[in-house]
């Protein structure tokens, strides 16, 4: 379903260029889910939002979806983005003057979906995270923890085939974290593909593939059971 | 002192960090401030400072009211009954005549006002020289003395300090009139000069007075009309005042119920008098001068908010940082001060600059303009309120923050979103509030703009194209009897006839100015009698000479034009008259009666109207009397454009007289639109004032929703992460201009409805509810806002969304 090649993404800064992502070569095929890891600043986030279609500047191949994503415009991207992913962030960005329902309803509104059918939808996936009776209140009013689920939900409510997840656990106690994976699981087991990035090892191990990144190079790729607490 | 210098010097870089916010807030400012302060500034000395005479307050007019309307009593009837009353400490007249001053420099005809002895004393204004008249001198034999104005004294006598006992050559068409019309002159000594502001109420400034004689002549057989002046008692009010009027008119009636029976004194106080129906205009534009600067403030308080919230940060970290709560509304506070105090200035610029225009474009016979000045008090006013919005919108936001969470806004960077709401509520009610007041200006402008092409497309039963008039006054001196200038004028005409471009060529009286075009006539008509008591009806009156109709383009309807053969014995009438009195059969032929003599009708003329009338009322009769009055106007119809005839004309004329006679000369259509000139002296202002409140509102639209992008640049860098295109963002921004804009139109239309009816009276053939000008005007500013609202959502739709997310 992804395929990058030579992917390398460079920031100009004062003292020269400096590159953040070096040769990234990928292939993710329908309905994998994958986990990248890596230390801070590796990048990883660089590439989540280059497979997300949000960022423009790099160089390099990527097709997703038999698409050549190099060669379309940002509108087409734009376009092929809205049919393919909903994006968890590393800093959740919900919308502060909306509230947890709006919030969901957001990404419906941009989706030619029904007005009859967006409630509906909106009240499944409330329901799904748990999270009905916070339908009214504004994020600034919910914990670290709840903007998360939230966020979360909001990635996925619009059933997307890709969905790229930015730490998505990393405010959340050990059992909500454990839910979001299960639910992630299941999410893949119905046909979603999936990429999360993440430091916990637990949660890493979700993935079948896990893609490590240093200094913007890709520094090998191990599967679960390879994982250092694993072996122990 | 040193914090202080420190502050204001450190306001001064903010304010240069951001020049755009600074410049845009002194140019909304100081436009307002100085329209408000000029227009209030000419209706304060127009309306609301008192008359200058003692205790103005007290000083009451009066008039006789029927059903004609009101009008000065006759002299005998002033005499037999206003001096009887106990309300009034004095009662004084006076009346108003034409002279010919002979003997310094030109000739030359002024009004002048013959004043009863006691009027200058009840005014309370003492001469600068000599004496006003003594009560003896109301006695004819006596009366011929003169008491001057300041201004003849100097600009005609070099302000000659030995001037008293010197005398003043006179000679007046009433003077005469029953020594069928020969003009002797009159000696009258100069007994005293009057200072230099003092003019009589009502009345254009007059070159000198003279004593009210009682005097009965062929034309005023009750002697001539005259205005009652007087001072109420101390302890008497206007309503006692008014019952004893109506006592006293019921006496009356009693005692002449035939000439009387339908009269009644009326009386109010002078200053509403001499205003009124003048000042209309004005205070119409105060009102909306009033609605501009209202929007400036919204617009103001919209900027220094949306400024305060962008620094938020800066200033918790300086709270966080040690700084305390006062120093930190101080800082804030002096630079309001600073923005507002150079507002002030410019504003005081403008303001010099505005009464200057507004009393240059004003139409002239609003009294006491010209004593228009920038005025102190109203200044202040204009300031204070601008400051205080300064004041009051610049340091709100830090006093709410200062309150509660100066730490935690640092923290987390946002407020809470019900505080967010709230003023995010609060700058789009200032929006809604400043788009509501332009569009009601608006609407007004538009009503009038709409009247003035509505009067301009006007039928007026005549064509005043290619019509040139020109003022010519006979010198009494050269030309001392009617015969005389018959001849002047009989030749006038003949020569000016045989020159090329000319169609036609006729004469009318002069006092005849359009507008006030006619005199009024009143008769009966036989087989229509009036009920005793009742007065006779009046009609417009108008002196012609044959070759009138043709010359103006007044089509003849029935019967024949006017002929030299035909005399004052022999009239045409116009429709409307016709109409009136002859429906059912035919005017030719028929009489009517004016002062017994019978007038038989020969013709009847299409009806004419001009602006000030434009629904004549009583109709009009027209008669051909010989030119022999020294000054009339002469009409001249060329198939040309008139103005390139002038000068021709006016070598003719001066050929013939050999001196300079014409006084002024003028197209009929340059006449006209003057009579305009007061309906367009609010249009152009009011309409100047819609201009202003739309760019203010406008930039209040944009302001609003530039600030909303800018704070939301995040909020759309993650709608369009979640899928949001350029289109939805866009329409989202606009959305949000055109539904400020729309509740903006509702409430402004709902506000017009209720205030446009005080324009009614300068309406012509428009509603002030009109339904397509209302439509127009909303329609015209939800698409200027939409405009307004295109730049912040273009550059919305433009958010990179990397970029936005890094933001965080
Ligand atoms: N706009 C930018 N300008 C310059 N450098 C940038 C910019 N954005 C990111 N970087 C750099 O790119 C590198 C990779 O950042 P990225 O956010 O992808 O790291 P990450 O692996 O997600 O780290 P973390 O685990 O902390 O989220 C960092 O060194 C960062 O400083
Ligand atoms: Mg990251």
């Amino acid at each position: 379903m992804i395929t990058l090649k030579n992917v390398e993404k460079c920031y100009k800064t004062k003292a020269g260029f400096t590159y953040v992502l070096r040769q990234i070569n990928l292939q993710i095929a329908e309905g994998e889910f994958i986990t990248i890891m890596g230390p801070s600043a590796a990048g990883k986030s660089t590439l989540l939002n280059i497979v997300g279609m949000l960022d423009h500047d790099w160089e390099g191949e990527y097709t997703l979806a038999g698409q050549a994503v190099h060669t379309l415009k940002p509108k087409q991207r734009q376009a092929l983005n809205r049919q393919y992913v909903g994006f968890v962030f590393q800093a959740f960005n919900l919308l502060d003057s909306l509230t947890v329902y709006e919030n969901l309803d957001v990404p419906l509104s941009y989706r030619n979906v029904k007005t009859s059918q967006r409630a509906a939808i909106v009240c499944d996936t409330l329901d799904r995270f748990g999270i009905v009776g916070k339908k009214d209140l504004y994020p600034s009013q919910l914990s670290g923890g709840q903007q998360q689920l939230v966020a979360i939900a909001r990635a996925v409510v619009a059933n997307p085939k890709l969905i790229l997840a930015d730490e998505p656990t990393g405010n959340l106690h050990s059992t909500q974290g454990r839910e979001i994976m299960k639910l992630f699981k299941k999410l893949n087991e119905e046909g979603a593909t999936i990429i999360q990035v993440t430091h916990n090892e637990e949660y890493a191990a979700y993935g079948r593939r896990i893609i490590q990144l240093k200094d913007g190079w890709m520094d090998g790729e191990i599967t679960p059971d390879q994982l250092p607490g694993k072996a122990r | 002192m040193t914090i202080l210098w420190q502050d204001i010097r450190y306001g001064l870089r903010m304010l240069g960090k951001n020049p755009g916010f600074a410049v845009v807030v002194v140019l909304i400012l100081a436009v307002a401030i100085g329209a408000n302060t000029a227009v209030f500034s000419v209706v304060n000395a127009v309306v609301l400072r008192p008359l200058p005479y003692r205790d103005a307050d007290h000083i009451v007019t009066l008039w006789e009211q029927s059903k004609w309307g009101g009008r000065p009593p006759s002299h005998q009837d002033f005499l037999t009954w206003y001096r009887q009353s106990q309300v009034f400490e004095e009662v004084a007249a006076y009346a108003r005549q034409r002279f010919y001053v002979v003997g310094i420099d030109k000739s030359r005809e002024v009004w002048a006002n013959p004043v009863s002895a006691n009027l200058l004393p009840l005014l309370g204004v003492n001469p600068l020289l000599g004496r006003v008249f003594r009560p003896e001198e109301e006695q004819p034999g006596n009366d011929q003395v003169v008491v001057l104005s300041h201004r003849f004294w100097t600009d005609r006598l070099g302000a000659d300090p030995n001037v008293l006992g010197r005398t003043l050559s006179l000679t007046s068409d009433e003077m005469n009139r029953d020594t069928s019309l020969s003009f002797d002159r009159r000696d009258y000594t100069i007994v005293g000069v009057m200072p230099a502001d003092f003019e009589l109420p009502f009345e254009r400034p007059a070159p000198f007075w003279v004593p009210l004689v009682f005097q009965r002549d062929s034309y005023w057989e009750e002697g001539r009309p005259v205005r009652p002046i007087a001072r109420l008692k101390r302890a008497v009010t206007l309503e006692q005042a008014r019952a004893a009027m109506a006592v006293l008119s019921e006496q009356a009636k009693q005692a002449q119920p035939k000439t009387r029976a339908d009269r009644k004194i009326e009386l109010d106080r002078m200053q509403n008098r001499v205003l009124a129906g003048k000042t209309h205009g004005l205070l119409l534009l105060l009102g909306a001068a009033g609605f501009v600067l209202l929007i400036a403030c919204g617009n103001v308080a919209n900027l220094f908010m949306t400024r305060a919230a962008a620094r938020q940060q800066e200033l918790a970290t300086r709270m966080v940082l040690g700084a305390s709560r006062g120093r930190v509304l101080q800082q804030m506070l002096t630079e309001s001060l600073l923005l507002t105090t150079a507002a002030g200035l410019a504003g005081l610029l403008l303001t010099f600059l505005t009464v200057k225009a507004i009393v240059g474009l004003c139409p002239v016979d609003i009294p006491r303009l010209e004593q228009a000045s920038v005025d102190g008090t109203v200044l202040g006013f204009t300031l204070g309120i601008s400051i205080l919005t300064g004041l009051l919108f610049g340091t709100m936001p830090a006093w709410r923050m200062v309150d509660t969470r100066a730490s935690q806004s640092l923290k987390s960077g946002w407020t809470r979103p019900s505080i967010t709401r709230q003023r995010r509520r609060l700058r789009g009610s200032l929006v809604v509030l400043q788009i509501a007041l332009s569009l009601i200006l608006l609407v007004g402008a538009t009503l009038l703009i709409r009247s003035l092409i509505a009067l301009h497309h006007m039928d007026l039963g005549f064509r005043p194209e290619n019509v040139l008039t020109a003022h010519i006054e006979l010198p009494v001196a050269k030309y001392p009897d009617g015969k005389h200038r018959q001849l002047f004028f009989d030749e006038l005409i003949e020569r000016v006839r045989r020159l090329p471009h000319v169609r036609s060529a006729a004469l009318v009286r002069a006092s005849l100015q359009l507008g006030e075009m006619e005199g009024e006539l009143s008769f009966s008509v036989p087989g229509h009698p009036v009920p005793d008591g009742q007065e006779l009806p009046m009609a417009k009156w108008s002196c012609i000479s044959p070759g009138f109709f043709q010359t103006l383009g007044i089509p003849i309807v029935k019967g024949r034009d006017l002929t030299e053969q035909d005399h004052a014995d022999h009239i045409v009438i116009d429709e409307t008259l016709a109409n009136r009195y002859f429906s059912d059969e035919d005017p030719i032929g028929r009489v009517l009666v004016q002062e017994g003599h019978e007038l038989t009708i020969v013709g009847v003329a299409r009806t004419t109207r001009d602006f000030l009338t434009p629904n004549p009322a009583e109709g009009a009769i027209y008669m051909h009397l010989p030119a022999s009055l020294p000054d009339m106007i002469f009409l001249v119809r060329t198939d040309d454009d008139p103005i390139r005839f002038a000068p021709l004309l006016r070598q003719q004329i001066d050929a013939l007289s050999q001196e300079e006679v014409v006084t002024r000369m003028e197209t009929l259509e340059t006449i006209l639109s003057d009579t305009l000139a007061a309906r367009r002296f609010v249009m152009i202002l009011l309409g100047l004032f819609a201009g202003l409140a739309l760019i203010v509102a406008m930039i209040g639209v944009y302001g609003l929703l530039q600030y909303n992008t800018a704070q939301q640049t995040h909020d759309i860098g993650v709608r369009m992460a979640l899928g949001a295109r350029e289109q939805d963002i866009l329409a989202a921004v606009l959305g949000r201009g055109v539904k400020l804009a729309l509740i903006g139109i509702v409430a402004g239309v709902v506000g017009a409805v209720a205030l446009t009816r005080v324009l009614s009276s300068l309406l012509y053939d428009v509603t002030p509810t009109d339904p397509a000008t209302l439509t127009l005007v909303s329609v015209a500013l939800a698409v200027t806002a939409l405009l307004a609202s295109y730049l912040p959502a273009r550059r919305a739709a433009k958010v990179d969304p990397m970029v936005a997310l890094r933001h965080e």
